[in-house]
């Protein structure tokens, strides 16, 4: 048995003794290293953030709105308003409940847009079945319940929050009363729901009545809201919920049901065509270096002739001198690989807040460097290598 | 018989002319034996030591090593005969330039699969053997030639092999210092090694037991 390190030292022996060409040679391998790395991690990154959207938006929920007619603006929010000419009824909601088998619950809400002191209120009109389908956890009191609904209590739920502490100056106490629009509502409960529907870009306020009150004023923005019986199933519950609508409106595709987990699974797609994209590139690259170094190998074989038919005569096999000069391009490709993937790892550390996900390091991102570099030690190595182990050691032995 | 080699023949046909190299060349060498090859620049002696080492196998004609045709091993056999029962020594010293003369040493016992402290021990003793044990750390080009090749002896003999090859090993050198090396391999040659050494230079020729004079690729009739 070959005691394998001495191959690794006579390798970087080489190395030490060329460093100014072995360096030169390596900025092919340093720039793709660095790009594979660079994209690995943010890829990474995006990933999880997406990963992380998804659990707090809930991967299973569904919205279902007619097709929007014009949208909104304000300052701080933008709403799509719809005719009210085919509007959702309990119907259309019982015989989804009835015939999606795919549908876990459904519910109706209906939201409002208010203002306290200088921030937002989303005031939700609630019905029996959003405390399961948005996982409604309470922290303190209780939530709004079928009675409150029946009897049309003027009573409200308060999702915890920063603005919320903002905006009531400080912990709300149960019993409190507060007023949006014209009518007050007292507190029953503070709240902490898991599951969001909507994407904000800045926080509101959260406030939860019973549907009954704001159907008194009149039924603007009422929103469906429906939870597939599984992840998976999601495709499966958006298709049926679209389908028995449509047939319940003469076949007219008025209202649309979207998920928010397939809107970023999108997202997540668009990443992946850009990384598969700049890939291609770093790939190239990688190409670009590991010509390079087969040139640098090359050189460094012809100018090894003697040394090689030398160690035929004292006892090397063939495959020795292939394994000393392969092993000897992957080290070098190794050495570019590790500052490709600090360089890469700086970049990415960089960009990453530019792009609004957060730099990971991760495992995978050395690995996939790592092995990368010594992918293209091998590739560029091979050739150099198996015409170093073919010479003839009497032609080497004679070479000047 | 250790070696011989009967009706054998080397051409050469890569350059432009075929050269006929060796041509009906019948050898036999017995262990122990102390040979001096002769002749003109150009006669074949390389050529002939060559086969002997197994780093070349005759085109026509039989070589048979320790009774074993060469041209019947596999590549590992016949690199395990150069490794460990040959052991070669250069005009050019032939010393690898990046490494220090200990790993130079040791470079034959890395292909036999040695551990790095076996390998270390035993170069430091062979280097001991030819008088070179304090120059161990140095680089080669920091040698002078004589002490060249006493460590590409020392690197001959590091796996205690029983037959030294040697081509024009005193070819470098100046008299006092080549006469130093004769006397190295006579004694090798009494620890019962088998040297045959290439030469023109005379005092091998007559301190060798056996002298085979090459003219033109063929062994000249005593
Ligand atoms: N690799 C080779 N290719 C072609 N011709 C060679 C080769 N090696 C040796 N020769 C020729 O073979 C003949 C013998 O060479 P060599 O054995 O080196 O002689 P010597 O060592 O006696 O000087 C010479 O004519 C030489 O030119
Ligand atoms: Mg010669």
């Amino acid at each position: 048995m070959r005691d394998f390190r001495e191959f690794v030292t006579i390798g970087f022996n080489n190395l030490r003794v060329y460093r100014l060409r072995s360096t030169l040679s390596l900025i092919g391998i340093i720039i793709g290293i660095t790009a594979v790395v660079t994209i690995a991690s943010i890829g990474e990154g995006s990933k999880s953030k997406i990963r992380k959207e998804l659990k707090k938006m809930g991967t299973e929920l569904i919205s279902i709105f007619p097709k929007p007619v014009y949208f909104e603006q304000s300052e701080n929010y933008s709403v799509s308003v719809t005719t009210d000419q085919f509007p959702l009824t309990k119907n259309d909601l019982l015989s989804i409940k009835k015939n999606a088998s795919s549908v876990g619950n459904i519910t109706e809400m209906i939201q409002k847009g208010h203002e306290l002191g200088k921030e937002c209120v989303v005031v939700w009109g609630i019905d029996v079945d959003f405390q399961d389908i948005a996982i409604v956890n309470v922290l303190q009191g209780r939530f709004i319940n079928r009675i409150d609904i029946d009897m049309r209590r003027n009573i409200c739920a308060i999702e915890m929050n920063r603005v919320a502490q903002k905006a009531l100056k400080g912990t709300p106490k149960i019993g409190d009363l507060v007023s949006f629009g014209n009518r007050s509502y007292r507190i029953v409960g503070l709240v902490k729901r898991e599951a969001f529907w909507i994407q904000r870009f800045t926080e509101m306020m959260d406030v939860y009545v019973p549907i009954s009150v704001l159907e008194e004023e009149g039924s603007e923005n009422k929103g469906y809201y429906a939870k597939a019986v599984s992840e998976d199933r999601l495709s499966n519950a958006t298709y049926e919920i679209e389908t028995i609508l449509q047939s319940r409106r003469l076949g007219k595709k008025i209202f649309k049901a979207q998920s928010y987990g397939e809107y970023l699974k999108m997202q997540n797609k668009i990443i992946r065509v850009v990384t598969l994209v700049v890939g291609g590139v770093a790939l190239l690259s990688l190409l670009v270096g590991s010509i390079g170094i087969m040139n640098v190998m090359l050189v460094s074989v012809g100018e090894r002739t003697r040394e090689i038919g030398i160690r035929i005569a004292l006892g090397a096999l063939r495959s020795d001198i292939l394994l000393q000069f392969l092993i000897e391009a992957i080290i070098l490709c190794i050495a570019g690989g590790i500052i490709g993937i600090i360089v890469g790892l700086i970049i990415a550390w960089i960009a990453a807040p530019l792009l609004q996900v957060p730099f990971i390091i991760s495992w995978i991102v050395v690995f996939i460097g790592v092995t990368f570099s010594v992918f293209v030690g091998i590739l560029s190595g091979l050739y150099p290598a198996f015409k170093a182990s073919k010479l003839d050691p009497i032609e080497a032995l004679r070479y000047e | 018989m250790l070696i011989s080699i009967s009706n054998g023949w080397k051409i050469y046909n890569k350059g432009p002319q075929e050269v006929t190299a060796l041509r009906e060349i019948d050898l036999k060498i017995k262990k122990g034996e102390y040979i001096a090859i002769t002749g003109p620049s150009g006669s074949g002696k390389s050529t002939l030591l060559h086969i002997l080492g197994c780093l070349d196998i005759p085109k026509k004609g039989e070589y048979r090593f320790d009774e074993k045709r060469v041209d019947g091993l596999s590549e590992r056999e016949i690199a395990g005969i150069r490794n460990k029962r040959i052991g070669f020594v250069f005009q050019f010293f032939n010393l690898l330039p990046r490494i220090n003369i200990l790993q130079n040493v040791g470079v034959p016992l890395f292909y036999a699969g040695e551990k790095k402290d076996k390998r270390e021990k035993w170069a430091y003793e062979a280097l001991k053997k030819v008088d070179m044990e304090h120059r161990a750390l140095h680089s080669p080009n920091e040698l002078s030639g004589g002490e060249k090749q006493r460590a590409a002896i020392a690197r001959a003999i590091v796996n205690d092999p029983d037959i030294i090859l040697a081509d024009e090993p005193t070819g470098n050198l100046d008299t006092k210092t080549g006469l130093n090396i004769l006397n190295l391999f006579g004694y090798l040659n009494e620890e019962g090694r088998t040297v045959i050494i290439v030469s023109h230079d005379l005092r091998i020729a007559k301190r060798a037991k056996r002298v085979i004079s090459l003219q033109d690729g063929m062994i000249e009739k005593q």
